[in-house]
Order: structure tokens, then sequence, then C-alpha cells
């Protein structure tokens, strides 16, 4: 429902009659490097993982320092507890702590002095059945360069609880942009077609490229984060922002002490398909 | 404090009973000569006694005087001024027509003298309107537009680039309050803003009243946008239409009975989605895109104390995609309307009406099979009586209830996998009763002061959830149909007065109060179709306003200029934002999603007109601070509002050449709006995010833009007339920004950058315009 909301508010013909688009360069302040904290605990092989970095000025490249010398520790709710290692500067691993459906799990983090810490349960898996592609009927007024898919994931969704969800999508192993997640509030219980739309230009998406999708079931504070980090996301290249929103701000997250970032432990699934006409 | 009011009320309302032995009254109707249209404010003027009154807005008028012979002075801006002598021995009923000043130039009878409204009346921050003035204006694609005239005015700023919304001293959108004919208005927007849903072909006159509101008005706490449509001539029948790039209007008026009885059907629709074929894009040909308006007007004297009144407004506009996919939305609105005298001191006018917006969403696709509805729906009565006491006292008293009917959202689904979904519909009985006094204590002193009670019933069926500090509904109380679950209520005095310095200079003060019982929030910077008005619950408080202003009001050159300096504080308190990241759309918990917090904004406002000659025009400025303060939002610190606007200037004139041609030039300069940007970025799982550090620390901007229009009579004859207008939007083509987007770049996605979208180059536009 808010997707086509958003489609249309997005298209709006009068912006693509007359609208025009600029870069221009915006005098913005430098603001004072913060802590950004990524955990991730899942049920497959990847190892449980921890990535710390800084943020940085907007008119600076990409790279963000990577902060070394934390303490982590990760603790079930049976009581397993492990401590991280850091295997390259700023990434943290454990092969101790195996996520499983259900379970929860807390995170402390020691880190130049402060500490943050963060809660994650893992929902019960729900299971990709499968997926189908088919090109999108070109939108009004755009043309070869606005060529879209559509990718279809078809999937059973719980009855009687809460199901939230994010998709991860790989073009021949390589991470699209933009959080795609789902939320079964007006579909609870159904056989889903999710239907997402995908732009081929900006993904680089050519016949033949293989399509990997990751369902990850994820708990409510995950879906909150990466909801509310879409709507600030430079990266996102799944349309158009949600640039209009009268005020954006960081994304809601479930670590204390003002640390950016998220901390989910998830279920995985996975599906893989070839793009074709 | 209330008791004292009260007394000073009582009292003067007897002082003013013993002064009345031996009087007569005057009273009637004035009326255009040529249409038969009431005249509203036309004056009415007493030479013997230097007195006079003014028509109310139905044009009836009533002055009461002692008993003799007077030579009474029947005039309005741009008419012939008609002039009698009445012998009042008795109560005498004097229904006078005026006719329009003809249309030569050198013919134009304007005597001026009745032109000092703006320095004698005791209203504040007030503007009226009549369409057309609005014809010479530009705008854009050439459709004239009240909403986007009044822009032009102080106080009150355009809400963005094409939008029909509007900031009046640093308020809300939604805090303004538009009638149409008494009708509430809650969208008052076509396309996204582009265009507004008043068809000025139908309207007769509008008035914008900037917080200070007399007690008849109430429910919001910015500003009342007060719009009144045609009667329909009842002398003869008259087309009137306009063929323009993007819409055709037409309008038809005419005698049902003549002098007793008349229509009005004004008609108006956009034709873009008709030129779409044209185009040869496939893709674009199963588009729908336009909108309509129809407003219907129709009224039956019965007699000189009866008159009645129906009026509707019908509007909608329509997207869709093949059949795929469909939108629309509109409102509707119909007033009926009883006009009684009492006797000839007492008028009174008795509405009933009912107001409507929704929008539906209609999906159908082999995935998805749904339509989604939501609205707001008021049924509305009202009793208004004006007392005309005698020539110095006004009494006006009346009674208003408000039944709301809220819809959040229902989404119907005929298969696919979204269910069937609804969120409870809710209710609530607004009501309010008013007095207030118009005196004239000296011939330099004026007061109007009175008094509004309001109250809020949220009403049953319906929840009420209690909430914990993460927002997650902890308990549950569920109400019958016609429970009361919560009410608020309060006393909201409103107070203006004029002083006069000499003959043309006064000084003015006010004080209102004014409560809000329904909200809507956006979260987005245009005014979108799918804007949910959210009535007052427990969690929910009213909204409360009190503004003071002072000003000085100076006309100078017979009234060929006038001038005006106001300065203004307002308060506002029980304010609402939406939390960050919060879910607003079908969502049962909606006030758990709300953070509260109050506001300030002050200002002063200069603004000077010329009225006469063949220049004419005016320059307007503003300087203002909205500022907002909220525990939730911004660490609890203060932040701009975003329309605070620094500076607010617009100037507009108009060159009448000759009898043929019309020059016109409106140039408009503000700071930008303040808004949140990013100051850093930081990545997550391959996503770059924007870092933002606080609310509303940006600005936008500044936005400026010049418009030109020149209007060509092509033939004018006593009850002919055709014209074209051509118009220049931005005609130096600046890129106002609409939206500034931080992304990445897409030749280095190592880096990032910030886009400004602009909706509008220059955009020229011709219209023919008739009327026979």
């Amino acid at each position: 429902m808010k997707k086509y909301i958003k489609i249309i508010l997005a298209n709006i013909f009068v912006i693509s009659l007359f609208g025009c688009e600029d870069v221009i360069v915006v005098d913005l302040n430098s603001a004072a490097p913060r802590i950004v904290i990524e955990g991730e605990v899942t049920n497959n092989d990847t190892l449980t993982e921890v990535r710390i970095t800084k943020s940085t000025d907007f008119y600076q490249p990409g790279i963000y320092k990577k902060v070394s010398g934390a303490n982590i520790v990760i603790t079930d709710n049976k009581g397993n507890s492990s401590t991280l290692t850091e295997v390259e500067d700023g990434i943290y691993q454990t092969d101790s702590i195996k996520g499983q459906p259900e379970k929860s799990y807390s995170i402390t983090v020691k880190a130049e002095g402060k500490t943050y810490q963060a809660e994650s349960t893992m929902p019960r898996q729900v299971n990709l059945d499968s997926l189908s592609i088919e090109l999108a009927p070109s939108p009004p007024g755009g043309g070869e360069e606005e060529k879209n898919y559509f990718l279809h994931l078809y999937f059973q969704d719980p009855p009687d609880i809460d199901n939230y969800c994010r998709f991860k999508i790989f073009n021949n192993g390589e991470q699209l942009g933009g959080f795609y997640i789902y939320f079964d509030k007006f579909t609870n219980g159904n056989k889903i077609d999710y239907r997402l739309v995908l732009h081929a230009k900006p993904n680089n998406i050519k016949l033949g490229d293989s399509l990997m999708v990751e369902l990850q079931s994820i708990d409510k504070a995950s879906f909150d984060f990466y909801k509310t980090a879409n709507s600030v996301n430079a990266s996102r290249t799944g349309g158009r922002q949600n640039s209009s929103s009268v005020a954006p701000a960081n994304p809601v997250t479930n670590w204390s002490n003002k640390a950016l970032g998220v901390f989910t432990a998830y279920a995985v699934s996975r599906q893989s398909i070839e793009v074709e006409e | 404090m209330l008791n004292k009011f009260i007394f000073f009320l009582v009292a003067i309302f007897f002082a003013t009973a013993i002064l009345n032995a031996q009087t007569s009254t005057l009273s009637g109707y004035i009326t255009d000569a040529e249409t038969g249209e009431g005249l509203i404010s036309a004056n009415v003027y007493i030479q013997e006694l230097e007195t006079g009154t003014a028509s109310n807005q139905y044009g009836f008028y009533s002055i009461t005087v002692p008993k003799g012979k007077y030579t009474i002075r029947y005039s309005y801006t741009g008419y012939k001024n008609e002039t009698l002598t009445i012998d009042l021995k008795y109560s005498v009923n004097s229904n006078v027509e005026l006719t329009p000043a003809s249309y030569e130039i050198d013919e134009v009878v304007v005597e001026g003298k009745q032109d000092d409204h703006n320095v004698k009346s005791t209203e504040m921050g007030t503007t009226e309107i009549v369409p057309k003035e609005l014809q010479a204006i530009p705008v854009i694609l050439g459709e004239a537009d009240i909403l986007k005239t009044l822009q032009l005015l102080p106080g009150i700023s355009q809400a963005g680039d094409g939008n029909s919304g509007y900031y009046v001293r640093g308020g809300n959108i939604d805090q303004n309050l538009i009638l149409l004919d008494e009708a509430t208005v809650y969208n008052p927007s076509h396309l996204f803003g582009f265009f507004s849903v008043f068809n000025s072909d139908a309207i007769k006159n509008a008035k914008i009243i900037k917080g200070s509101m007399p007690a008849e008005y109430g429910g919001r706490i910015s500003s009342v946008l007060d719009i009144k449509m045609k009667e329909g001539n009842n002398k003869q029948w008259r087309f009137t239409g306009g063929i323009g790039l993007i819409s055709s209007r037409l309008s038809v008026e005419g005698p049902i009975v003549k002098d007793k009885s008349s229509f009005l059907i004004s008609g108006r629709r956009t034709y873009a989605d008709l030129f779409i074929p044209l185009a040869g894009d496939e893709t674009l040909k199963d588009t729908k895109l336009y909108f309509y308006d129809l407003n219907l007007k129709a009224n039956y004297k019965f007699s000189n104390s009866d008159k009645l009144y129906l009026s509707g407004y019908f509007g909608r506009d329509v997207l869709g995609y093949k059949n795929e996919f469909g939108f629309d939305w509109g409102n509707i609105t119909g007033t009926l309307r009883w006009n009684h005298l009492f006797s000839e001191k007492l008028f009174s006018n008795t509405s009933f009406i009912v107001s409507d917006y929704n929008y539906v969403v209609s999906i159908l696709s082999e995935e998805n099979n749904f339509k989604v509805t939501s609205g707001i729906r008021d049924i509305n009565f009202k009793s208004d009586f004006q007392y005309f006491f005698n020539s110095k006292n006004l009494l006006q008293f009346g009674v208003i209830g408000f039944y709301h009917i809220f819809l959040p959202g229902e989404i119907d689904s005929y298969g696919g996998s979204v269910n069937s979904f609804q969120v409870d519909n809710k209710y609530g009985l607004e009501l309010a009763a008013y007095i207030s006094h118009d005196v004239s204590l000296t011939h330099r002193l004026k007061i109007n002061y009175g008094l509004r009670y309001s109250h809020y019933l949220n009403l049953g069926p319906g929840k009420v959830y209690t909430y914990d500090e993460l927002n997650i509904p902890t308990s549950v109380i569920e109400y019958g149909s016609g429970d009361i679950i919560s009410s608020y209520g309060g006393l909201e005095p409103r107070i203006s007065t004029t002083y006069l310095l000499d003959e043309t200079s006064s000084i003015k003060g006010s004080y209102a109060r004014n409560f809000q019982y329904i909200h809507m929030l956006s979260t987005s910077t245009t005014s979108t179709p799918i804007d949910i008005w959210l009535p007052t619950t427990d969690i929910i408080k009213p909204e409360i306003a009190n503004q003071v202003s002072l000003g000085y009001f100076k006309n100078f050159g017979n009234n060929t200029f006038e001038s005006s300096v106001e300065i203004y504080y307002k308060n506002m308190q029980n304010q609402i934002e939406y939390e960050n990241g919060a879910d607003i759309y079908f969502n049962e918990y909606i006030e758990s999603q709300l953070v509260f917090g109050k506001g300030y904004a002050y200002g002063i406002e200069f603004f000077f007109k010329k009225n006469i000659g063949n220049l004419t025009g005016w320059l307007s400025y503003t300087l203002s601070k909205t500022e907002r303060k909220f525990p939730d939002i911004n660490d609890g610190n203060p932040f701009s509002a975003r329309q605070d606007r620094t500076h607010d200037f617009s100037i507009t004139a108009i060159y009448k050449l000759s009898k043929w041609w019309t020059f016109s030039a409106n140039w408009i300069y503000y700071t930008g709006d303040a808004v949140t940007f990013p100051s850093g970025k930081y990545s997550v799982d391959g996503n770059t995010l924007n870092l933002y550090t606080e609310r509303n620390g940006y600005r936008m901007p500044a936005y400026h833009r010049l418009d030109l229009g020149v209007t060509m009579i092509l033939r004018k004859r006593k009850d002919s007339e055709m014209s074209l207008t051509f118009s220049l939007y931005n005609a130096y083509s600046r890129k106002n920004a609409y939206t500034i987007t931080f992304r990445e770049s897409k030749s280095n996605p190592n880096y990032t950058e910030a886009v400004r979208l602009a909706l509008f180059g220059v955009v020229p536009s011709i219209t023919f315009n008739f009327s026979f």
C-alpha cells in the first residue's frame, strides 16, 4: 500500500513534465565523527560479526574510519556468552555463538571509553519458495533509460504472528543498494507474491545476470531501523528517495548511548534466478 | 474576569437601549443593478449625521437613527454612488441597486470617500478580494486563483512552489479555516496543489482574517478564509468562460423567476489527458489525469424577509493507469441557507451544511486486488443573528455545531495477497456559541469585543489505548456508540479596537484566543491528497493560540494610497508533530506516533497599496520569526518551524495602458524554509546513510520569482467581453529548489552530492476569456 502511495507521489506527472534536476553545492557543517556499530547474528554458516566505523563529513569520500580495540561480548538468552575477536581493523567475529530462531541475543560493546548495548531476537524463519522475473511496462514517459524489472518473491506468510522481513538482493554477487523490507500488517497468513521494482540501469541489471535474493526474517526493532534508514539512504537506487520528508532524522536504532547502526539477529532463506525477458 | 466582562456587556446594552427612544430604522438590501447579486460591505452613509453602516455578507443593511429627513448615500468600490433623500418618520425599507462604473477609464466614478474602511473599521489583519481584481494578476498556466493571490499579502506565505497551501503568521497549513459558502473545505488543492479548488468564475468575494478573528469564527488557530460563491444573475442570462492551455471553464447563470430567483452553474475541467494520446508515447496512452470542479447555486426570495439559498461544490482529481491503478480524491460541500428578518433590526441566517473529503486508491493487478479509502465527513448546523441596534451598536450572536466523522482508512480486498483491513472510524461533536458587540464609543473610538465558548466531545464507539514508553499499547478501554470518551472546552475572548488619530489614520489593537479541535499532519513538504485529519482525543489535546496585534493604518491622497504596519505575537499550545520514523497510515495506534509541544511566532508586516489610477498594485513585506519547542525533538531545544521565513517580500503592479491593454507583474522573494540537511554520512551494510545533527538547522536557498502578464481586450460592450491573457510564470527562469536530495553521485558513487529539483522553468501560457 505504502509502496503504491510512494510511487504515485514520486512520479507526479507534473514533475516529469516540467521538473529539472541539477547538482548544487550546499554549505554543510561538519559534524563530530560518530560511532557506527553493525552487528549480525544469523542461523546460516556466516560467522557472528560486528563492524565498527565512524561517520565522516558529507563532502568527504566514502571512506569510513575503522574503530579498533573494542571489547565486544554477545550473550544469548540461555546464558551462553562469547567475546569477539578483532579479525581485521574494525571487524570482530566469533564462531561460538550460532544463531537460532526464537532465541534472543544481547550485545555489549566497549569502544573508545564508552559502552553501547543492544538486543535482538531472531524470529521464526520465513522460507522463500521461489522467484520470477519479468520486464515491467515502461513507466509513463520513460524510454529505454528507464527500463525496469519486476522481481516476484513467493513465500508463505506465517499466520498468527507479526512477520518482518528484509530482502537483500545480489546481482552476480554484488549487493544492490537500498533496504527492501516487508511487514505483514495487511497480508498476514497469506501466500505472498511480493513484487519489487528493480531499475535496470542504476542497478546494472542485464540479460543473463544472476540475481540472488536473501530473505532475512528480522525482529521489529531491526525492521524499524531499515524502514527509517531508507528515507535517509543516499545509496538507494530502488527509486526516488523520500526526500521530501519534512524532517529527516537518523534512523531508529536498538543501540543505547546514541550509537548509529543496528544489531540484528536474523534467519536466512535464499533463492536465485537468471534475468530473462 | 468573566463576570466583569458580562457585566460590561449588559451595561453597554442597556445604556444604548435608553438612547433608543424616538428613532426609526432604515433597512434593506444593496444589490448590483446588472446582476442582482447582493453587495458585501457596501456603504450606507447619512450625511446629516455623519454616520453610516455597511451591508453584511448577504447585502443586508440596517441603521437606526433619530427620526428626521436625511440624505443617504450608498456606495461601493467600482460602482456609481446612489444618493437618496428619505424622510424617516417611520421605519423605511429601502432596497438599493448600484450600477457598476462604466468601463471607460475616464468615466470611472470613484469618489473614494468610502474606501477608508481599512482605517476606520475594527478589522485587523483582514483583506478582502473580489475575483475581478484577480484577472490581471499573472498566475501559473493562466488559471486565476484566489489562494495564489492571497499569498502575495503580508503575513501569508506560500507553502512552496505551486502549492495551494499557505502559512499565516507562522501557523501550519491545517490551522487555516477555509470556508466555501460556510462549508469547510478540507483540501483546497487540485493536482497536488498546483491549482486551488476555487474556480474564480463562481466566486463573488473572499475574505481572509489573519488571527484576530471576530467571535463568529472559530475552530482554527491561524486564520479564516471565508469565500462566498456568486448567487447567480437574477436579471438576465449570462455566460462566462475561458479556454486555457490546461483547462476550460464555463459558467451559466440566470433568473429562474426574474428578480426573485436565480441560479449559477459553473464548471471547470482540465484536459491535459486529452492531449496525451497526441504525444505518441504508447505508455502514456492509458494514463488518466484530470480534475474537475462543479459549483452550483440557486436562491429563492420568498419575500423581503425570507430568502433561501442552496449551494454546492463538487470537485475531484482523477489519476489512473490502465485498469491497474486508480487514485482519485476530492471535496463535496453542500449548504442550505435561510435568511430571515425577524424585524428590520434583527437579521438571521440559519444554515445546514455537509462537507466531505475523501480519497480512493485502487490497485487491480495479478498479485493484488484492493481498494483503499480514507477521509473526513461533517454535518454542520449553524445559526447566526445580527441585531442592528442603532448606528453605533451592532450585536451578533449565534450557535454552531459539527458532527465530525473521521475515516482514517479502510482496505477492501478482492483477492490477492492483501487482506481487508479497517482502522475504526472516529466520531466527534464540536459545539460553539458566541456573542459579540461592535460599538462606536465616540467618533474616534470603536470596539468590537466578543466571547466564544467552544466544546468538543470525543464520542464513541471507539477504543482508547494507553501506551508504555516504547509506544506499545498496554491496555484498551472500549466505548459504546454515543458514549462520551473525553471532552474539552474553553472560552475564547476576542477584542479589537480602533482609535482614529484623524480622518485618514488610526491605531488598532486586538487580542484573540482560538481553539482547534481537529488536526492535520503532513509528512511531506507538499500538500498531498493523503494527508489525514485527526480528532482531538484523550491523548491529542486541543490546539490553543493566543494572539495580540497592534497596527497603524494610514491612507493618503484621498484614499488613493493605503498603508499599514502591524506587529503580532502569537503563542500556540499543544502543537503536534510526528515522532521520528512514525508509522502513520492505517495505524490503529496513531496517537502513539505523535509528540507534542508548543510554538510561538512574532513579526512585523508592512503593506502599501495604490488603489486608484492607471497604475495600481501593492507591496508587502514581512519580517518574522516562528519557533517550536518540543521536549522530544531536537533534545528539547527550540527549533525554527519549517515556515519560519525571516523575510517575505512581494510586489504586485498592474498598469492599464489603455482600454485595450493591461500589463501586470509580480515579484516575490522570501527566505528559504528552515530544513534539516545532513551534516555527515556513514555506512551501514554497504549503504551510505546521511547523518543528521539537528532539526531544521539549515535553510533552503532563498526563493524568488518574477511573473509577467498582459491582458488584451478583444471586444468590450456593455454586456459582452472577450479578452486574451498571456502570462509568463517565473519569467527569468529562476531554479527555485522544490526539494534538495542528498545522494550518492551517479558518476562516482564514492562521493555524495546535493541534487536540487526545480519544478518550473519559465512557464508561458495563454487563456481566452469571454462573457456575454
